[in-house]
């Protein structure tokens, strides 16, 4: 095991857990804001992955400007399930909300089959094989984009909410909506553009993503349950253990595959995540939410 | 005279019910249930399992059916789950049952299906999965007419040493760790070793994985200049664009529906594709001559080129509709005991087959001893895959070795 396979695995790994944050900041958002742990959360990203994948069939942009431009529409697709699914769960029990997004997720999945086929897609740019050379390190074009519009989105996501009065509104209502609501914030409204806000992020991620992987109808289970792992990890409810959270699983994830040459590398993943659960059951930096 | 006439008269009622309902009989639809995963992971093997079965019955029926019948092939999802498919194994046998399955599964859900088959007693044929130990288990009722680990692995091993006859050949090994991709790749190990022949670097990664640059830099820092690649078309994908960023270009011996699938050239760089000598080792290819009427028709219906899944059943089609027209024309009833009797006795000549097998004809245990396979290359600027391997049934010499 050279020192060199393994800086190449970490810089990559790093890169990845980038884009792994902006997907589980928008679910550790909903979460925090509505007590809802959407398990349809990677599907909605898949259906913004194949809209990218339209958009650039069909214009020839880049991947990363489709996903900017799928945002109004994912907004539009957040809203909508709000409405119809989430917002009748809100406050109800934990296995009910599950048991409604997960079916919310087998039916999303089913639609893009039906639509789509059971065909990969995916989009072939001139940037697709351009790499940039760190002395032995290769690091990739996309990935590095991808990496920093991420970086970009989840930072005006943390403006926002530290420095513009619907921030302001949003965390109150994270931490107590009783007393939001006493304190005269409107919670319904806060919790309806939480979720629309948070499903239209996601278009933002399945751009970064299209720059350099692909899409099928059940990519976003596999989304899904990292993401789920990043904000239980990080906290539930805590934006900041999210991002910390997504990080480090992005380099554990491509240094368990880089080191242990064996099929239980992804065995190693699952015991390394259940055992900071064991020691940090708050999360990685121990403000979130009990489990 | 009278008592002739009545005599006819009484012949003709007697013998007007038995042509009517031999007639009847004759035109009675035949259907055959077949277990593919239509969702789910594996959808793809299913959804093209759907359209080369329905170019099969297209073929079958206007060329009189089978024994005069029509045959329909019913497919129920399983979506490549063992657990779904017990519970439609069940609802086939008990329920419904059915005299034979036709299976068009990977290798794990049909495990599954064949143990079911075994405890029902009722022919499951195994037209898709390649696992060789399914035939080492002493089943009676599962025939599996597709090729098997173990004669892939030998295959790649063969190609191999063609390669070490015109150079130094370093290879390693590189596959996704599911049965399919570990299973085959030990088959490999284990002959690569046992013919003398050291392996750089073995870099198992999951399918799952959406970062292959660590697999793909170990085999790269091993020094290998031949890589054995199992792997589906999702990984194969993500590690043909690792290797284009570490601009690394092995020769490639591929396993598995991912090196040759039709759709590679649409989602790689093809100009990559043939750097690498993108090759794989494969129970069909739309350029053999005697695949030319399922490949016309499949195009002209479904506007693609067939890919192998959707070979698999075709080819499954015709060895039902063999054991079926064995069963009726020996004047049987089509029941299970009878049909696994028809399964033992066909022999089916390799000319009237689209895969490139000798013939297909089953010993005691289910196995097609006349299966073979080949190995395919993308040329043409990595966009047609052509026949290079065995030099029997070679359309092409392979790529040298550089």
């Amino acid at each position: 095991m050279s020192i060199e396979l393994l800086l190449q695995a970490a810089v990559s790994g790093f890169l990845m857990g980038g884009i792994y944050a902006l997907i589980a900041l928008a679910l550790a958002l909903a979460f925090g804001v509505m007590g809802v742990l959407n398990f349809a959360h990677g599907d909605l990203l898949m259906v913004g992955m194949y809209g990218v994948v339209l958009i650039c069939a069909s214009t020839s942009v880049s991947p990363f400007l489709a996903g900017v431009l799928m945002v109004p529409a994912m907004m539009a697709i957040g809203w909508v399930v709000f409405v119809l699914f989430i917002r009748p769960v809100v406050g109800a029990a934990p296995l009910v909300q599950a048991q409604l997004t997960i079916g919310l997720s087998f039916v999303i999945q089913s639609a893009a089959l039906l639509w789509f086929g059971a065909d990969l897609f995916n989009v072939r740019t001139e940037l697709g094989a351009s790499t940039i050379r760190l002395g032995a390190i290769v690091v990739s074009m996309p990935l590095l984009i991808g990496f920093v519009v991420a970086l970009v989105a989840s930072g005006l996501l943390a403006w926002f909410l530290s420095a513009t009065v619907w921030g302001y509104r949003i965390r109150a209502t994270a931490e107590d909506p009783v007393m939001a609501q006493l304190c005269g914030v409107p919670v319904r409204r806060v919790q309806r553009w939480v979720f629309v806000g948070a499903t239209g992020s996601l278009a933002i991620a399945a751009g970064c993503l299209m720059g350099f992987y692909h899409v099928t109808p059940v990519v976003g289970l596999q989304f899904s349950v990292l993401s789920l792992m990043i904000v239980v990890l990080g906290g539930l409810g805590d934006l900041r253990g999210a991002m910390v959270a997504a990080l480090a699983f992005g380099v554990a994830e491509a240094l368990a595959s880089a080191i242990f040459n064996s099929a239980s590398a992804p065995a190693g993943l699952y015991i390394l995540f259940g055992a900071a659960l064991l020691l940090r059951p708050h999360g990685l930096l121990g403000r979130g939410a009990t489990i | 005279m009278n008592k002739f006439l009545g005599a006819a008269f009484g012949l003709s009622l007697a013998i007007v019910p038995l042509t009517s309902s031999s007639a009847q009989a004759q035109a009675e639809e035949i259907v055959i249930p077949a277990i593919t995963a239509l969702s789910g992971p594996t959808a793809v093997i299913g959804q093209d399992t759907q359209k080369g079965v329905a170019v099969a019955l297209e073929h079958i029926n206007a060329d009189g059916g089978v024994a005069g019948r029509p045959l329909r092939i019913q497919l129920y999802d399983t979506q490549g789950d063992p657990g779904v498919v017990r519970q439609v194994m069940e609802r086939l046998t008990r329920l419904e049952r059915a005299p034979i399955i036709l299976g068009c599964e990977i290798s794990a859900a049909t495990s599954a299906a064949a143990q079911f088959a075994e405890q029902a007693r009722v022919p499951l044929l195994n037209s898709s999965a390649v696992s060789a130990e399914l035939l080492e288990r002493g089943y009676k009722w599962y025939f599996s007419d597709q090729i098997t680990a173990d004669s892939e692995a030998a295959t790649v091993v063969d190609f191999v040493e063609n390669l070490m006859t015109q150079g130094d050949v370093v290879p390693a090994l590189l596959y996704e760790d599911s049965p399919r991709g570990a299973g085959t790749i030990e088959w490999v190990e284990a002959l690569l070793e046992a013919r003398g022949i050291e392996i750089a670097a073995s870099a198992p990664y999951s399918r799952a994985d959406r970062n292959l640059l660590p697999p793909v830099k170990r085999v790269q820092t091993s020094g290998a200049n031949v890589v054995i690649w199992a792997g589906y078309t999702e990984d194969v994908v993500a590690g043909l664009q690792a290797m284009q960023q570490l601009d690394f270009k092995p020769y490639i011996v591929g396993i598995g529906g991912g090196p040759g699938d039709v759709r590679i050239p649409q989602l790689v760089d093809p100009g990559f594709i043939e750097d690498v000598n993108l090759s794989t080792v494969d129970y069909f290819n739309p350029d053999m001559d005697r695949a030319q009427r399922f490949v016309n028709a499949y195009e002209e219906k479904h506007g693609i080129v067939p890919s192998s899944y959707a070979s698999m059943c075709y080819r499954g089609a015709y060895t039902l509709k063999a054991a079926l027209e064995k069963t009726l024309e020996a004047r049987q009833e089509l029941t299970a005991e009878n049909l696994r009797a028809a399964l033992l006795g066909i022999d089916i000549p390799g000319d009237q087959l689209i895969s490139p097998f000798a013939r297909i004809k089953f010993d005691e245990h289910g196995r097609n001893v006349g299966s073979q396979n080949l190995i395919a290359q993308w040329k043409d600027g990595g966009t047609k895959k052509v026949t290079v391997w065995p030099p029997e049934v070679a359309v092409q010499e392979p790529n040298p070795l550089k």
